[in-house]
């Protein structure tokens, strides 16, 4: 249910001084010493019951809509919001982790001061203010710039900062945006193919075949939630038929993973390959307009794309290759995306122009790659020629808002070098980063989910910003800070008079906040190839590696993919999917290489480059090609670009790394099972099903669902879990040492022989199983099974024995072996439905009991029996591509029990007898053809 | 008029060794307490601060602990063999030793009793494994080995401490009646009013003869509930048939070698050469022998099970056993175990008494490591691959292992000092038999 | 254990005199004899030819109630909470077999102690016949009106002392 009275917000907040540490104070021990309880509830605020708030999640440039979760006036979840075309529904992980920043212990709470000094200097915001008009007064009064660098703020935001410019009587385009998912080649290569559109959007749910060049859309590369939403579309419309999706590129990502086939061709000749598709296209006929004479030049441009040229180059077979091309050309539409970092290294301009080209040939272009009709963007600094401009001492004043221009992106290093050269700096920022620390003026700005603001993602999406919750802090956000200074500067002129919440308010209607934004179709652009596009196709040569140089490359991650790096507990906790690291960075290598280096998993690793080097743990992996380091972008700061040659060598051996693993493969255990075809049947273990005694009589069985093949491995689940549940974060060192408290467990393998390793992706959470070989250890019935089919688990019973988890097959349960602190402020993030779990004693997955019981009280309240779909766990909300299913299995009817009947369900570990109530779906995965 | 009575002399050389204990014994004493200390205080910080502070870990939640606790437990297990069993198999060498080995039995279950309660996560609650009515309404699970631990544990300590109480009540109150002052009323409460009369005495018999037969059984079932806290689980490594008579053969050979470790430095201590003599030694590690080969024999089932089935979670289990991280604590163990005590094949060996000590200390060290074996390479190759990880103990543990040797030797020196180590009434008879025997002989040969 | 104060008190070193000495009392028609001794020499026993205890039957009855007591206990606490656990039956009786073992055993040793115990508490009431009785002589006793020469035959199986 969604708010839409915003006057009844304000009340609301003000029953938070008295009420948010309420409900709080029974779960953090001695986290709050008085209790005001709510003697009168303020109006509309039913103490117990959540309260929904839709806004947009700003942890990245994405634009997915959220629905708040709010409890007693505090945002306790965020939630997917179901109508936003972006996500539809699903957060990703580093969305979930936005609660974490919210009550993150370092949050900024009041404007800082000085440079060098910011992390002691505390000032009261009029002084902060004071500061912030002297600083822009010097600099006009120099004559010198003032210019603005900025996340991403392409709505109402992005045009005040113009306007603010404008009438400081700056230009409008002294504005540059740092955006940590755009890559640098995708601007030029959209003006080399097309003549400078906006960026795409991609249908990948609307492809029948897809090609990734080393773009890895499943681990956080283009928009985290909706780029793997799509491709589990594509996935169930196509799956009868195989060899749908194949990836191009060196390292085996969890992208790389889903795909069917996996071709690493040698680095720098990806170029080469799509250059070949494309020549196949363009003989067969382009399926889009294209002028005879581009048509000419293209086919003569291409001509020296054989098969058998790139295979020489490439060391993929010619087979392959026009295997390759058949089925994409055969499959329409189709999509290519990419370039991803890890392939363009040198010629990204180039490839990015390939493949737009391959699309177009392909007659994707309108059908998965849609260009809309928009108005031209206003004129704006590149950061390049922001720069420069701060190089050339041109500004006077810069104001940073959200970006860290010190900590990121490829200009770090060159504008940390000139940074004296601005006289003033001011940030507005929720944590000190890098450029925080280096500004003169910190200003606190609210954090999103107390912010009000719009983030138009492409035209007809519009996604509505309104707070979630009145501010933790005493912040201000960044637009009445700036309207107050131009104010004070006399320069207020052509600028919105009141507040920035009031300038959203009168652009929104109060539906269309309580849907979350304002979103229509929009009519399409057609676009069309310019005539000498090959001269945008040359490659310039890449060098290769020798003398134990190896070619670097870099990948996203879902925690940050690529940067900037955060310090967001939850996200640090959450391992990588991949390598299960978590808590640090990591540098990867093929064992072959590793060897040549005498280098293993867990030793220092020093990584060197012309003007750099870094000292990172080595992660030994079959899944990167030999010759190459590969590294994660967002987690390690201060990397060169991708395809700098760098040189490695060993520091020493490590601390033990925090990471989840255990055993990499699994010694055909049938855990992540795979079949051929989405029809086979899983085969299951020949073990007679044998008890004893007589089945329960269960009331309702609730059971659950995962499809593994549409199951990313994103680990949304895990974060999505760990805020419902309160599932407390301990830090690397209980990592390393086994013992993180993740109530779901993402098992990955590698299996297969080193040259073809297979990933696979198994989330494991507690099976509550019927016969539970945790139950009948237990000395003084903790767990028992309850009636309604769960393994029931009550903590104040427990007294630590552990035997449950030493006799749960699935290890599924958690011990506390301390108690986790929740300092102020985090404690308020903690969800009160759900009990803080004391040291000592055993946790488990519960299928999100709290929300099990609230259906149920609902519907019984509504006299009615709970339906299908209602009750929906937190990972089951939150998974991006739909893999998890939850309901009641005794209902034949319900699609959990729909999902279980599936040729491809089986349950893990069936010859144990458990009974489990986790079904899972066997991946599928065509049997390999080479 | 000079005594030359046998009991009389009985009497003055064990009842000699308690009453002011030496420098030696304070030594021992306040090193037992400074180990007691060092175990405490890293449980203190376990109590307060939590678990971490062990090496535990998930998979291996149960570690060096548990491994401890059956370990003490299989020690408790040789006392009761050599009061009861062999009380039952009428062995006339028991006697000499049969007081230490029960006292040992005591005191080893008071500190294998131990480790249960502070291997709870929440050891404060640590009642709630007792069926006891409460507020809450609750009773515990019976179903559970670890309830069952309760209950054997409990009845064992129960059990075993009235056996060697009784065997002491006519000792205590022929100590009774050397002493006076303070003493003697307190040694006159413990001897419950023994007077030695005939009636009593033959009350006293039948009832040794059933607390002989009640603890027989009993040590079997007690060790086969400790290695059903194993077997009943589905853990591979763990879930075996053989468990239970394995696990009673490994408590007897650690328990045989622990009282061969106690009766060595006791009898050089004391001067009990008379009493313990090298005849003993002989039949203890002829029983060393014994158990050894039945371990070896169910190590060896364990693999061929492991090898023979098609269980291949269990077959990669034993396979990391043998080869894997913790392959240096398995082939000590084999050494330990199977190899050592078969010099006692050798009659040489089993004369020499510091050989047999070396041996017996082998075997103590391969008898923790099986424990050890058992409880960590088990966990740490469970079912899912991905879920594997090793345990290694941490100081915590290593302190609390100490500070239960520390327990136990405080217990047994306090028990030296205040109660015969030697049964005095067992002796008296033996003597006066063997009198009867040799009046016998010379009256025969007359 | 009744118990006469009145008597003669014959005090041996060897328990073999003294069973001597009880063969003969006994032989003259002595009634009532009991012999105080610190180890149940088999000699006196045999010379006082009186039956084996029946002990056992007491200790036979406590094993018994523990067995009943077990059994009635896991079944009334597992009808009184019952919890589906590990898909076994609310009441497991095999797997509450090892509690009415121990239950049994617990029950048995308590009241074989007691039963052996109980005696010697109850005879405190009566003084002893000697103090070195329990630690290295055999006294032996025979109540006031015997008939013969009770002293003389004491005496002469080797009795060191001889009291009244």
């Amino acid at each position: 249910m969604d708010a839409s009275g915003i006057g009844r917000r304000k009340f609301i907040g003000s029953a938070i001084v008295a009420g948010a540490a309420a409900p709080v104070a029974g779960c953090a021990e001695k986290a709050v010493k008085r209790i005001i309880p709510y003697v009168v509830p303020p109006e509309d605020v039913v103490p117990g019951e959540a309260r929904f708030y839709r806004t947009v999640c700003r942890a990245c440039p994405a634009g997915c809509g959220l629905s708040v979760r709010t409890r007693e006036g505090r945002a306790v979840k965020v939630e997917g919001n179901p109508d936003h075309p972006v996500n539809r529904g699903a957060v990703c992980a580093r969305g979930q982790g936005a609660i974490f920043d919210l009550y993150d212990v370092e949050r900024l709470r009041e404007p800082r001061a000085a440079r060098g000094r910011a992390s002691a200097e505390k000032l009261s915001w009029e002084a902060a203010e004071r500061a912030l008009v002297e600083g822009l007064k010097k600099a006009l009064e120099g004559g010198k710039k003032v210019a603005i660098a900025s996340r991403p703020e392409p709505g109402s935001l992005g045009s005040l900062f113009r306007s603010w410019l404008t009438a400081l009587g700056q230009d409008a385009s002294q504005l540059a945006t740092l955006d940590p998912l755009a890559d640098p080649w995708s601007t030029p290569a959209l003006a080399a193919a097309f003549g400078a559109p906006d960026a795409p959007a991609y249908q990948l749910g609307a492809a029948k075949m897809i090609l990734s060049v080393g773009a890895d859309f499943l681990d956080g590369w283009g928009s985290p939630v909706e780029m793997p939403h799509g491709f589990s579309e594509m996935r169930q419309r196509t799956r009868a038929e195989d060899g749908r999706f194949v990836y191009l590129g060196p390292r085996l990502s969890a992208t790389a993973s889903a795909a069917d086939q996996w071709l690493a061709p040698a680095p720098g000749s990806e170029l080469d390959v799509v250059l070949c598709l494309a020549r196949a296209a363009l003989a067969a006929g382009p399926k889009a307009e294209l002028a005879p004479a581009a048509a000419d030049g293209l086919r003569s441009a291409l001509e020296p794309y054989t098969a058998e040229s790139v295979e020489r180059r490439s060391g993929i077979s010619a087979g392959e290759i026009q295997k390759l091309a058949e089925s994409f050309l055969g499959a329409s539409p189709s999509l290519c995306l990419g370039p991803g970092p890890a392939v363009a290294t040198r010629n990204g301009v180039a490839l990015a122009t390939a493949v737009h080209l391959l699309n177009y040939l392909s007659g994707n272009v309108g059908q998965t790659v849609l260009f809309h009709e928009r108005e031209a963007a206003p004129a704006a600094w590149t950061l390049e020629e922001l720069a420069r401009a701060v190089e050339a001492g041109e500004v006077g004043a810069l104001i940073v808002h959200h970006a860290d221009l010190l900590g990121m992106g490829p200009l770090a290093a060159r504008l940390r070098a000139a940074w004296a050269k601005v006289p003033f700096v001011a940030a507005f920022a929720n944590r000190l980063d890098e450029t925080a620390r280096a500004a003169d003026l910190v200003l606190a700005d609210h954090h999103f989910l107390e912010a009000w603001g719009d983030l138009p993602v492409r035209p007809g999406v519009l996604g509505l910003q309104q707070p979630a919750m009145v501010p933790l802090h005493p912040t201000r956000p960044a637009a009445d800070v700036l309207l107050a200074a131009a104010r004070k500067l006399e320069k207020g002129a052509g600028l919105p008079e009141g507040d920035f919440a009031s300038f959203i308010r009168g652009k929104a209607t109060p539906s269309e906040l309580e849907k979350g934004g304002r979103f229509s179709a929009e009519p399409l652009r057609t676009v069309a190839l310019p005539e000498r596009v090959q001269e945008a196709l040359a490659a310039k040569p890449t060098p290769t590696p020798d003398g134990g140089m190896l070619s670097l490359v870099l990948f996203p991650t879902l925690r940050y993919q690529l940067g900037p790096g955060g310090a967001n507990a939850l996200l640090e906790e959450i391992p990588d999917p991949v390598s299960t690291i978590c808590w640090s960075g990591w540098v990867e290598l093929h064992p072959e290489t590793a060897e040549q280096l005498s280098l293993a998993t867990g030793d220092r690793a020093t990584v060197k480059w012309e003007g750099g080097t870094i000292e990172l743990p080595a992660w030994v992996y079959p899944g990167v090609r030999r010759g190459m380091a590969a590294l994660p972008a967002g987690i390690v700061a201060g990397l060169p670009a991708a395809g700098t040659l760098v040189q490695l060598a060993k520091a020493g051996p490590g601390k033990q790394l925090a990471r989840t693993e255990g055993s990499p493969r699994q010694l055909d255990r049938m855990l992540a099972r795979e079949v051929p075809t989405v029809r086979s049947e899983v085969p299951k273990p020949h073990v007679p099903k044998r008890s004893m005694y007589p089945e329960h009589a269960h009331k309702r069985r609730w059971a659950m669902a995962v499809d593994l093949d549409r199951c990313t491995g994103c680990s949304a689940c895990m974060a999505a879990c760990y805020v419902e549940n309160n599932t407390p974060v301990v830090g690397p060192t209980d990592v390393a040492h086994g013992r993180e408290m993740s109530w779901i467990r993402m098992d990955r393998f590698i299996d297969g022989p080193d040259e073809r390793p297979r990933l696979s992706f198994l989330p494991v959470m507690c099976q509550q199983c019927c016969n539970a070989p945790c139950e009948g250890v237990c000395p003084v019935y903790v767990t028992y099974h309850h009636h309604e089919g769960l393994n029931a688990q009550i903590y104040n019973r427990c007294v630590g024995t552990r035997y449950c988890e030493n006799n749960c097959p699935y290890h599924a349960r958690r011990f506390n072996w301390w108690n986790y602190p929740h300092p102020e402020p985090s404690h308020l993030a903690l969800n009160p439905d759900v009990t803080v779990r004391e040291r000592g004693i055993t946790e488990k997955c519960s299928f999100c009991i709290q929300r099990i019981r609230s259906a149920e009280e609902h519907a019984k309240l509504e006299g009615r029996p709970v339906r299908d779909g209602e009750v929906v766990p937190a990972c089951a909300q939150t998974c991006p591509t739909q893999a998890i299913v939850f309901g009641d299995i005794r209902d034949g009817a319900s699609g959990v029990a729909k999902v279980a009947a599936d040729p491809r369900a089986y349950r893990m570990m069936e010859q144990l007898n458990a009974e489990p109530g986790v079904y899972y779906l066997a991946r599928v995965r065509p049997e390999d053809k080479a | 008029m000079k005594d030359t009575n046998a009991a009389t002399a009985i009497q003055r050389d064990i009842a000699g060794t308690l009453g002011k204990p030496g420098g030696l014994w304070y030594l021992l004493f306040l090193t037992c307490l400074g180990m007691i200390a060092y175990g405490g205080y890293w449980w203190s910080k376990m109590l307060t601060e939590g678990f971490g502070h062990t090496g535990l870990m998930h998979p291996g939640m149960w570690g060096m602990m548990i491994s401890s606790f059956v370990f003490w437990v299989g020690i408790a297990h040789s006392g009761t063999l050599i009061s009861a069993i062999l009380f039952l198999f009428r062995a006339k060498f028991r006697t000499a030793v049969y007081r230490s080995a029960e006292a040992m039995t005591v005191f080893a279950v008071l500190t294998a009793g131990l480790f249960p309660i502070i291997h709870l996560g929440r050891a404060w609650l640590g009642f709630w494994l007792f069926p006891y009515p409460n507020q809450r309404e609750l009773w515990v699970n019976f179903r559970s080995p670890l309830v069952w631990d309760v209950f054997a544990i409990s009845t064992y300590l129960t059990v075993s401490a009235l056996f060697l109480y009784t065997g002491l009540v006519p000792d205590i109150a022929a100590i009774r009646d050397t002493l006076k002052g303070w003493k003697k009323k307190v040694y006159a409460l413990l001897a419950l009013g023994w007077r030695g009369t005939d009636s009593e005495w033959r009350r006293y018999v039948r009832g040794y003869l059933f607390f002989a037969a009640l603890a027989t059984p009993l040590v079997i079932s007690v060790h086969s509930v400790v290695s059903w806290d194993f077997a009943m689980s589905i853990t591979p490594g763990w879930h075996s048939t053989i468990f239970a008579p394995y696990f009673v053969a490994g408590a007897i050979l650690s328990g045989v070698a622990m009282v061969i470790t106690i009766l060595v430095p006791l009898r050089k201590a004391y001067k009990l050469h008379s009493y313990v003599t090298g005849r003993h030694f002989d039949m203890l590690s002829r029983l060393l022998i014994l158990t050894s080969l039945i371990v070896t024999y169910s190590y060896g089932v364990e693999f061929f099970m492991a090898a023979y089935g098609t269980n291949t979670v269990e077959r990669d289990l034993f396979i990391f056993r043998a080869t894997g991280d913790y392959k240096f604590h398995f082939w000590l163990m084999v050494f330990c175990n199977c190899v050592a005590p078969q010099l006692c094949f050798l009659k040489r060996v089993r004369e020499n008494i510091a050989v047999l000590f070396v041996i017996s200390l082998f075997v103590n060290v391969g008898m923790f490591l099986e424990r050890f074996n058992i409880v960590a390479t088990s966990l740490s190759h469970s079912h899912d691959p991905f879920a594997w990880g090793n345990y290694w103990p941490a100081q915590a543990e290593i302190a609390l292992y100490i500070g239960s040797f520390g327990w136990f030797g405080m217990w047994f020196l306090l028990f030296l000092k205040v109660l015969p180590s030697v049964s005095l009434s067992e002796m008296k008879e033996q003597a006066a038999e063997e009198a009867h025997e040799a009046q016998g002989e010379i009256a025969h040969a007359a | 254990m009744p118990h006469e104060d009145k008597g003669v008190v014959g005090l041996f070193a060897d328990p073999a005199s003294a069973a001597g000495a009880i063969r003969e009392l006994v032989g003259r028609g002595v009634k009532g004899l009991s012999a105080q001794s610190p180890a149940p020499y088999h000699e006196l026993e045999a010379a006082l030819g009186k039956p084996r205890s029946r002990l056992g039957w007491v200790t036979l009855v406590g094993g018994l109630t523990g067995l009943a007591a077990a059994i009635a206990f896991t079944t009334w606490t597992s009808l009184e909470m019952p919890m589906l656990v590990s898909g076994k039956p609310i009441v497991s009786t095999t797997a509450y077999v090892v509690i009415y073992f121990e239950l049994m055993v617990l029950f048995a040793g308590i009241t074989n102690f007691i039963a052996v115990m109980i005696g010697s508490a109850m005879a405190r009431k009566g003084g002893r016949f000697h103090e070195r009785a329990t630690v290295d002589r055999v006294a032996v006793f025979v109540p006031a009106g015997s008939p013969g020469e009770v002293d003389a035959i004491l005496r002469r199986h080797g009795a060191e002392e001889v009291a009244r």
